[in-house]
């Protein structure tokens, strides 16, 4: 065993300078960190466009036409009619990334008073994910001019040797992660104004993603399929009825429609005609969903998002067509609402918490999804936040959405696609959520399943009782009040029942021995054993019995039900 | 599906995947890069030309009758090779006449696409225009001539099985043999790659071809090349020469160079074509040509010509086998001799000029129609 050294001897410690201000240094960021953010830092071609979407948005643009070159994916398109940018403010934004002014709360667009969704900065960046070579051309209202850059960001992120390459850190503490080049001043209508950025060449990943080429490979097959004309679809609502009844999205759809779908779920575009609550399949009679009335279907006005002619929707549709007719509690909706400040900022949202019996469809639409302005954050948190406590199936048969219009953007991280949980709005978001769910979603959950199921049961003892009672009526001498314990005359004090017209009547004192002494206190033994009896009082085949065999049929047929 | 081809299935995807370092090679060592060689002043310029007049009457007068002749004829509506440029006034001028072979959407009247195989070359236009409706049969993003050569292009195999077309319209900005590409250009081997793709097009079919005519554009070699073809073929094709002297008030090439060398370009390129669609088995049907002179802004004025070429496939005699040499058929003869007696290039300007005589908003009805044409895109 090692022997303990022993303890240091403290020091003199020489006197040190004291100094009357702190000192200060500069943080500066790796250029392999600077060049990861550039190579691409959203999880999914959907999270990348979105950010361009957000944009456009932002640009108060009313469409967004996104061309995919499907099924080829050699080049793709994403144009806007928003208010365009010049030379400069293009060039301000692309050769600073990161460096793309604060956003300023309450922030709003130009002409139709948007609040700002978007970075423009790290938007460009997600281009990045689609192909490293990119040109963008932009023309302003009121100039007669548009210009074409095109972005280079190659060899920058390829490997640490080429980074070595790229040039020293410059005195300002940025770092050279592309090049650009562009012609300005070409000629333009003044009345015209758009942003279109073409991504030529995609990259091979982002083709074999779009195509499922490795699915494919080992031997998945999807329901829809762009490279096959004939699991193609025409219009976004197919999509989201083929989805709407599957167990998972992504095994139904290829990649290029998981894109489509999932685009829909993150853009801030209208829901679907029908969605996200729709009772329109029902069966005649059929459930409703309780506080459906309370809820209010959020509106997008002036902007539309088409991918290859279809416009884009959001596809949350509930209930799915499984819990149409499910023997469970009708769906219910839980409504949220918060409005106050934290830590001096407001604060605010709304949102809903669905719950229906059986689960969730697809898999993709379990938990809770986050939506900062309209925008989804990421795809549904299953954990619901890291709810903290185990709920079992119910868990898998609740969903939500939280729509939050003023906070949460701070704790939003550089992939705009996930939040920062240390924050101080997203700690509060969750404590209310995790309230609604614990106080009020499971319990209710739980106390109505209880109830729907007493109910259940009486309706069926119900329906049993009629049947029971019209087969009696088919019999000699009917009892129709059935069975009475009543506390005998003296003088039938030995009997153990009597007979009257209508009903059988039970010695209270004689049936307590003989329950006791074979167990009949169970509900359901104790209504077979008087059904029987009254089936064969009703037949008359009790009245010639002598007290013993009388007693011994008893005692068989207490046995019996049991 | 066996365990083997899975397996294959699998390695094709690796290597598939694998693409992705080429993408990055070209991109660092900027092959890929569109404003690399591109000349900036042209850039903007090209952004003017739909507003020519004089190009527009082209497309009314040459182009259009082109088209209802051929559509007449076949009984059908056409499929269309074009450059068409950011407006496509060609597609929508076509459109508008229903001489386009359109497919219908599921609820049979929107247009779904148009078959039309279309390229353009500059990305932020192409990003721009690829939205517009109706669809294109293809829409490729890049030069035509690689797409219809190089069998590397990612357009290749599905332009090649979209020919035979009824019209070829190359719309092209430079010459036809620009000085850094050498003698045989990559547009005259797209030509030739043309020719030899139509040879299946049932009846007739037009070519109609754009050149940009400045003589100190054109590479030294291949116009000495052309000049010596054409002149062989007035030495051999006594009808030939008599038509040419007649024509040119000259009797040898070498002298039409030096009094017109424009006209004299136009006419050897001319023989060219018709060579090559003879050497595919294809007759000269008939012949039109244009020109007419463009100022720009900041560059030198120069000379746009225009042909209009209707071929169809020529009878074979069964009397030679065929070697390397073409047998010669006798309306190839015809051919050479049609190729010159009707390269008349009609003067544009002038046209217009006595046009706007007699009819004085003549002009400003041909702008209307490129603008009513241009409302048509959205």
């Amino acid at each position: 065993m090692a022997k303990k050294p022993p303890d240091p001897i403290p020091r003199q410690v020489a006197e040190l300078p004291h100094d009357k201000t702190p000192k200060t240094a500069n943080i500066v960021a790796a250029e392999k960190i600077i060049a990861d953010i550039s190579s691409g830092i959203y999880r999914s071609p959907a999270a990348a466009l979105k950010e361009l979407v957000s944009n456009a948005y932002d640009a108060d643009a009313t469409k967004v036409t996104i061309t995919t070159d499907a099924p080829y994916f050699r080049n793709l398109v994403i144009e806007d009619n928003g208010i365009g940018m010049s030379i400069e403010t293009f060039l301000q934004v692309i050769t600073h990334v990161g460096g793309s002014r604060k956003r300023i709360q309450y922030e709003l667009s130009p002409k139709y008073k948007r609040k700002l969704i978007g970075r423009i900065g790290i938007g460009l960046m997600s281009v990045a994910q689609l192909g490293n070579l990119f040109y963008v051309t932009s023309s302003v209202a009121g100039s007669p001019t548009r210009f074409i850059a095109e972005v280079n960001l190659e060899p920058f992120h390829r490997d640490d040797a080429a980074l070595r390459s790229m040039g020293k850190l410059k005195d300002d503490g940025t770092v050279q992660i592309g090049a650009v080049k562009y012609v300005d001043n070409i000629p333009e209508m003044e009345d015209v104004q758009y942003t279109v950025i073409t991504v030529p060449n995609a990259k091979k990943g982002l083709i074999s993603e779009m195509t499922s080429q490795v699915r494919k490979a080992v031997g998945a097959h999807e329901r829809l399929s762009i490279e096959d004309e004939g699991r193609q679809i025409q219009k976004f609502d197919e999509l989201i009825d083929v989805v709407r009844n599957t167990k998972r999205a992504d095994l139904a759809l290829d990649g290029y429609y998981y894109m489509l779908w999932e685009l829909g779920l993150l853009c801030p575009v209208n829901y679907s005609l029908k969605g996200p609550f729709d009772l329109s399949g029902r069966p005649k009679g059929g459930r409703s969903i309780e506080n459906v009335e309370l809820f209010k279907k959020p509106k997008i006005s002036n902007f539309h998002v088409f991918v290859d002619g279809l416009e884009l929707k959001r596809p949350q549709t509930f209930p799915n067509a499984g819990a149409m007719d499910y023997p469970s509690p009708n769906p219910k909706l839980y409504l949220l609402d918060f409005d106050r400040p934290i830590a001096d900022r407001q604060l605010r949202f709304t949102g809903y918490v669905y719950s229906q019996q059986p689960r969730i469809d697809p898999e993709e639409l379990k938990g809770v999804q986050i939506r900062i302005r309209n925008v989804g954050i990421g795809k549904y948190d299953k954990s619901w936040l890291g709810y903290p406590f185990e709920e079992g199936l119910k868990f898998g048969q609740v969903t939500g959405e939280l729509y939050v219009e003023d906070g949460l953007e701070p704790a939003l991280n550089i992939d705009r696609d996930s939040f920062r949980e240390t924050d101080v709005h997203y700690q509060a978001l969750r404590a209310h959520v995790w309230q609604l769910l614990r106080q009020q979603v499971f319990p209710d959950f739980k106390a109505r399943q209880k109830e729907y199921k007493d109910k259940r049961k009486k309706k069926e003892r119900g329906k049993l009782t009629e049947r029971f009672q019209e087969a009696l009526s088919q019999l000699p001498a009917p009892l129709t009040e059935h069975v009475e314990i009543t506390k005998p005359d003296p003088s039938e004090s030995k009997s153990f029942f009597t007979v009257t017209s209508t009903k059988l009547l039970i010695n209270k004192d004689k049936w307590r021995v003989l329950a006791d002494e074979m167990q009949l206190s169970n509900d359901d033994a104790k209504e077979r054993f008087f059904k029987v009896l009254t089936v064969l009082a009703s037949n008359e085949m009790l009245q010639e019995l002598t007290e013993d065999e009388l007693e011994n049929l008893l005692r068989a047929l207490a046995v019996a039900v049991q | 599906m066996s365990r083997k081809s899975r397996d294959k299935q699998i390695q094709d995807v690796y290597d598939q995947l694998s693409g992705e370092a080429d993408q990055e090679r070209s991109n660092a060592e900027e092959r890929t890069s569109f404003l690399a060689t591109v000349d900036s002043d042209l850039l903007r310029e090209r952004e003017r030309e739909y507003r020519d007049p004089e190009k527009h009457w082209v497309r009314r007068e040459a182009w259009l009758k082109a088209a209802k002749t051929l559509a007449r004829e076949k009984g059908r509506r056409l499929r269309y090779l074009t450059l068409p440029s950011f407006y496509r006034l060609d597609v929508s001028m076509l459109l508008r006449e229903n001489l386009l072979q359109v497919f219908k959407g599921d609820d049979n009247e929107t247009i779904d696409y148009v078959y039309v195989a279309a390229f353009e070359t500059e990305p932020s236009k192409y990003g721009r225009m690829v939205g517009h409706s109706p669809r294109f049969r293809l829409f490729g993003r890049g030069a035509i001539e690689d797409a219809i050569v190089d069998a590397s292009n990612e357009y290749f195999e599905q332009l090649t099985g979209l020919f035979p077309f009824d019209i070829v319209n190359l719309d092209l900005t430079t010459s036809l043999t620009p000085q850094h590409e050498g003698p045989y250009s990559r547009i005259m081997q797209a030509i030739d790659v043309v020719f030899r793709r139509q040879v299946d097009c049932r009846g007739k079919w037009a070519l109609f071809l754009t050149t940009r005519n400045v003589p100190e554009d054109w590479e030294t070699e291949a116009l000495k090349q052309l000049f010596s073809n054409l002149e062989k073929n007035l030495s051999q094709h006594p009808k030939a020469q008599q038509v040419f002297y007649q024509l040119y008030k000259e009797s040898t090439v070498d002298g039409l160079s030096k009094t017109d060398p424009k006209n004299c370009i136009s006419q050897a390129v001319v023989k060219w074509l018709t060579d090559r669609a003879n050497f595919y088995g294809m007759h000269l049907e008939s012949l039109r040509c244009y020109k007419y002179d463009r100022y720009s802004e900041g560059i030198p004025p120069y000379t746009i010509s225009k042909y209009v070429f209707m071929f169809s496939k020529g009878g074979i005699l069964p009397i030679r086998v065929p070697t390397k040499q073409t047998p010669r058929q006798p309306w190839m003869d015809d051919d050479v001799v049609t190729c010159i007696s009707k390269h008349k290039l009609v003067d544009v300007q002038e046209k217009l000029l006595r046009l706007v005589e007699n009819v004085p908003s003549a002009v400003a009805e041909l702008e209307q129609e490129i603008q009513d044409l241009c409302d048509m895109i959205n």
